[in-house]
């Protein structure tokens, strides 16, 4: 239950499969983040593939049949034309063609008929269709699945896609559940299990005795996570400077060297990132200082070469030394940019009262504190929109609310009318009948009271990082057998056969995944020995790319205030 | 990790489409022309099958890495097994085995790098864009194994010398602490022959001249201490000189690890500075292509032409 491995594997028997000689590998856009993420470039030299290509853009007609090409592409028809059209004039000698996902036959044939030369030698179907991020965490960098709040036809054939890819490629054939309010998870379900019957052959592997689930959760369930700052280091990156196939850019900070510009944050080639993403804030200062002694100390060890077996050291240790360096000075760089972003924009202050409204009850309070936060003036307009936003969806059906009033005074502040549309937008995107409202069930709610008792019992060991997310509760239902059928019902089976055992879980959330989730993940997989989750969504949202979501989701609703407090 | 193999689905399909091609085939072009055609497509084709001139070199470069792995591992493995050995005695013949293992090695280290010098000798006249970068990426990856292994190699040596330190740090310990028995053993005449040899000029201090050992076996005993120390000194020497040999290596190649796990170390990075190569490229064609066509000198030509012979006629006007 390894994605990172996963893909790697597939790369490697690509790599390997070939034979001895020198190789190029030809990718697609995708293909090319998909590769991109497992392996870097040293690596692959290593493996004896000198050049890379993409398919849509070659650089340079000139032949060199010497070479072996890998062709490693997605099955889409832009793909198919492009390469039969390099087949029919072949630039290299011998080709390997690997589809990340299943293939039409006719779209074979096609090929077929254009390979004169008979240059192919190998087709066959490598299952690598995601993007893996982290050994549980996978995306599908889909940046926008909704089209009026329903399926765009052409992101649900790629979910698709990538759902079944994630279960070929671990070997997987789950039991589905999804989310029953939300009809996009019904229909991404509904044609996962078309693949899964009509490639019967392909699903016909040994599996444990537990057969492991596939969840389909929908993001308009949650809208809350996406909104809130973080603060775990790879989610406080992401939310402040983004992520994007794991690099980060850093252009915008002033006097910044040439070689920093742009950085790449990838645990699997970065030892101190690797064991510090989870680590918050205030921690990750310290694990800094530690790095930063550590160093200090090889840099004093290394100023004195004054005899042979220092020279010998300083040859033996230089290297690493270099290597050391170049860590220290990224992560130095982010985090000291990463800490003036918070100083600079009130972060701490806004983080508290968002966590406030994600988490407590008590509306005067809060809406006084929201007012002269607001009114202070030293928010930026997106967190100010966020706040509004948390609270719009926080106390809609208060009796009393006043989101009119706030919004006069976005209003006021200048806030763009962009930000302020969000905020009727955000509602509309909440599901209608989202777990969030559902205070008025008279179990449901006896439950939440009690919890919130002992929660409150306990005290709140961070102010900022009290929230959890809901994805968390329902993981904590699943494996505890608790997660109840009407919610989340079983696709087409009889559920009452089913064992309530759990071992293999592998989610995937429609409208994108946050890394606060990947971290709730991180921890109930470490915690629970024998149970291992896998979580995956269209895209890792941070808020700037949530709200992108949310509008595009929403761009074609009518969003006139009267509409929506209707709703 | 499931896979599906298309192959023999594709081959099937290939011979199908082939056998439908040569049917319609045969009836437009007739045999004379198809053979020569058939030669044609031959001759060009071989022309671009060659390997470029270094393609040789890097298989004998990989093929000495390879080579180089093995001897790698064949002497850690003599290393370890001499380490584990309770003394130096009789042990001379592995000495001399990894001595010569060792130059062996370093031969082999500067042997790949003249080959990695002749490869980018060699790819300095490749004409084409596509050549030049596949013989860096080449020299690159080649650097990378060479480098990889020379810090395998020094981490191999100089962990043997600090063990063979520590271990003579450890039997002077020894030593220290055995003085009294060994006192007292000598005061008894008592000489035990089983004694290790690296105590020998210990017990050259302590033991009384001519109490117990003769002075022929004193000879004898000196004159094998002095052929450890040479042998000692011999081997020390040997691991010095092929860490100094490695040294130059290491100028060249220290420059490499930086690139790990930078952007410049990423796949789609790679791919997008030459995607931006290519359009900049582009767009200086175009430029080049307009310069070309507005082409000032014959702008010049077609003004003073007209007015060359406006002037002409106007001198014959006036003339006449």
């Amino acid at each position: 239950m390894n994605v990172i491995t996963a893909v790697k594997l597939y790369l490697t028997k690509m790599t390997e499969e070939s034979g001895p000689g020198m190789k190029i590998l030809v990718m697609d856009k995708q293909t090319t983040s998909i590769t991109t993420m497992v392996y870097s470039q040293s690596e692959m030299l290593q493996r004896e593939v000198y050049l890379f290509e993409r398919l849509d853009m070659i650089s340079a007609r000139e032949p060199m049949k010497y070479l072996k090409c890998i062709a490693f592409l997605r099955p889409t028809k832009e793909n198919i034309s492009l390469l039969s059209k390099e087949l029919r004039n072949p630039r290299f000698g011998v080709y390997y063609v690997y589809w990340s996902n299943i293939v039409r036959k006719a779209d074979i044939k096609t090929i077929a008929e254009c390979d004169e030369y008979e240059s192919v030698r190998e087709v066959e179907e490598f299952y690598a269709d995601y993007l893996a991020i982290a050994p549980h965490l996978f995306s599908l960098n889909i940046p926008v699945s909704y089209q009026d709040l329903a399926w765009d036809p052409v992101e649900l054939l790629r979910s698709t896609q990538g759902v079944t890819a994630v279960l070929l490629s671990l070997k997987k054939c789950p039991n589905i559940r999804y989310q029953s309010s939300s009809e996009m998870c019904k229909r991404l379900a509904e044609k996962v299990r078309d693949v899964i019957v009509t490639e019967e052959s392909l699903f016909n592997f040994k599996q444990d005795d537990i057969t492991p689930v596939l969840l389909i959760v929908d993001r308009r369930d949650d809208p809350i996570t996406p909104l809130l700052n973080q603060w775990t280091y790879q989610a406080m990156v992401h939310e402040l400077l983004t992520i994007t196939n794991n690099r980060v850019d850093l252009s915008h900070v002033k006097d910044i060297s040439k070689d920093l510009r742009e950085i790449v944050l990838s645990p699997e080639h970065d030892e101190f990132y690797a064991k510090n993403l989870y680590l918050n804030y205030g921690e990750i200062g310290q694990t800094m200082k530690q790095l930063m002694e550590e160093f200090q100390r090889k840099a004093k060890s290394q100023q004195k070469v004054e005899s042979l077996a220092d020279m010998k050291n300083f040859v033996e240790n230089y290297p690493q030394f270099k290597k050391m360096s170049g860590t220290v000075c990224k992560h130095l760089v982010l985090v000291s940019d990463l800490s003036n972003t918070v100083a600079n924009n009130n972060l701490l202050e806004v983080s508290e009262l968002e966590q406030q409204l994600a988490c407590q009850e008590s509306h005067s309070s809060q809406l006084q504190n929201l007012r002269t936060l607001l009114n202070s003036g030293n928010v930026r307009h997106k967190d100010a929109t966020k706040l509004v936003m948390l609270y719009a969806l926080r106390y809609e059906r208060h009796s009393n609310n006043d989101i009119d009033g706030l919004l006069n005074i976005l209003k006021k502040n200048s806030v763009p009318d962009s930000f302020i549309k969000m905020i009727p937008r955000i509602l509309k995107f909440r599901s209608k009948n989202s777990r969030l409202n559902e205070t008025f069930d008279t179990q449901e709610a006896v439950v939440k009271i009690t919890k919130r008792f002992f929660k409150d019992l306990k005290g709140v060991e961070n102010v900022y990082t009290q929230h959890v997310p809901l994805l968390r509760e329902t993981l904590d239902d699943l494996i505890k057998g608790r997660l109840k059928e009407t919610t989340f019902p079983f696709l087409g089976e009889n559920s009452a056969q089913i064992s309530r055992r759990i071992k293999d879980v592998i989610v995937f959330m429609i409208g994108g995944v946050t890394y606060e989730e990947a971290l709730a993940v991180h921890n109930i997989n470490c915690s629970h020995q024998n149970i291992r989750i896998v979580l995956g969504g269209t895209t890792i949202h941070n808020s700037a790319s949530f709200f992108t979501e949310v509008q595009n989701a929403t761009a074609n609703l009518p969003t006139t205030r009267h509409d929506n407090r209707r709703m | 990790m499931v896979t599906r193999n298309l192959t023999d689905v594709f081959v099937l399909m290939r011979n199908n489409a082939s056998q439908n091609r040569n049917i319609y085939s045969d009836q437009i072009i007739n045999d004379r022309m198809a053979l020569v055609e058939a030669g044609g497509i031959e001759l060009a084709q071989r022309e671009d099958y060659e390997t470029p001139q270094w393609g040789d070199t890097l298989e004998e470069a990989r093929y000495s890495i390879t080579r180089l792995r093995e001897k790698l591992k064949e002497l850690a493995a003599l290393q370890e097994v001499h380490m584990q050995r309770p003394t130096f005695d009789e042990s001379t013949h592995q000495e001399l085995q990894m001595e010569v293992l060792t130059q062996e090695i370093s031969k082999m280290f500067s042997r790949i790098q003249r080959l990695v010098q002749q490869i980018r000798h060699a790819s300095e006249n490749d004409r084409k864009d596509q050549e030049r970068r596949l013989s860096y990426s080449v020299i690159t990856s080649l650097l990378t194994s060479l480098q990889e292994l020379t810090n395998h190699f020094r981490g191999l040596q100089s962990s043997y010398l600090n063990r063979l330190d520590s271990r003579e740090e450890r039997s002077r310990l020894d030593f220290g602490s055995k003085e009294e028995d060994r006192e007292l053993f000598s005061v008894n005449g008592f000489n035990d022959a089983d004694w290790e040899t690296e105590c020998i000029d210990e017990r050259f201090r302590v033991t009384k001249p001519g109490q117990s050992i003769s002075e022929q076996q004193m000879l004898l005993i000196e004159e094998d201490n002095a052929k450890t120390a040479e042998m000692r000194d011999k081997q020390v020497s040997s691991i010095v000189q092929s860490i100094v040999d490695l040294n130059v290596l290491f100028k060249d190649l220290s420059t490499m690890v930086v690139e790990q796990g930078t952007v410049l170390d990423r796949i789609d990075y790679t791919l997008e500075q030459t995607s931006i190569g290519v359009s900049q490229g582009y767009e200086q064609l175009v430029k080049a292509d307009r310069s070309h066509a507005k082409n000032r000198k014959m702008m010049c030509i077609m003004c003073l032409a007209p007015v060359t012979l406006i002037m002409l006629f106007l001198l014959i006007i006036i003339k006449f």
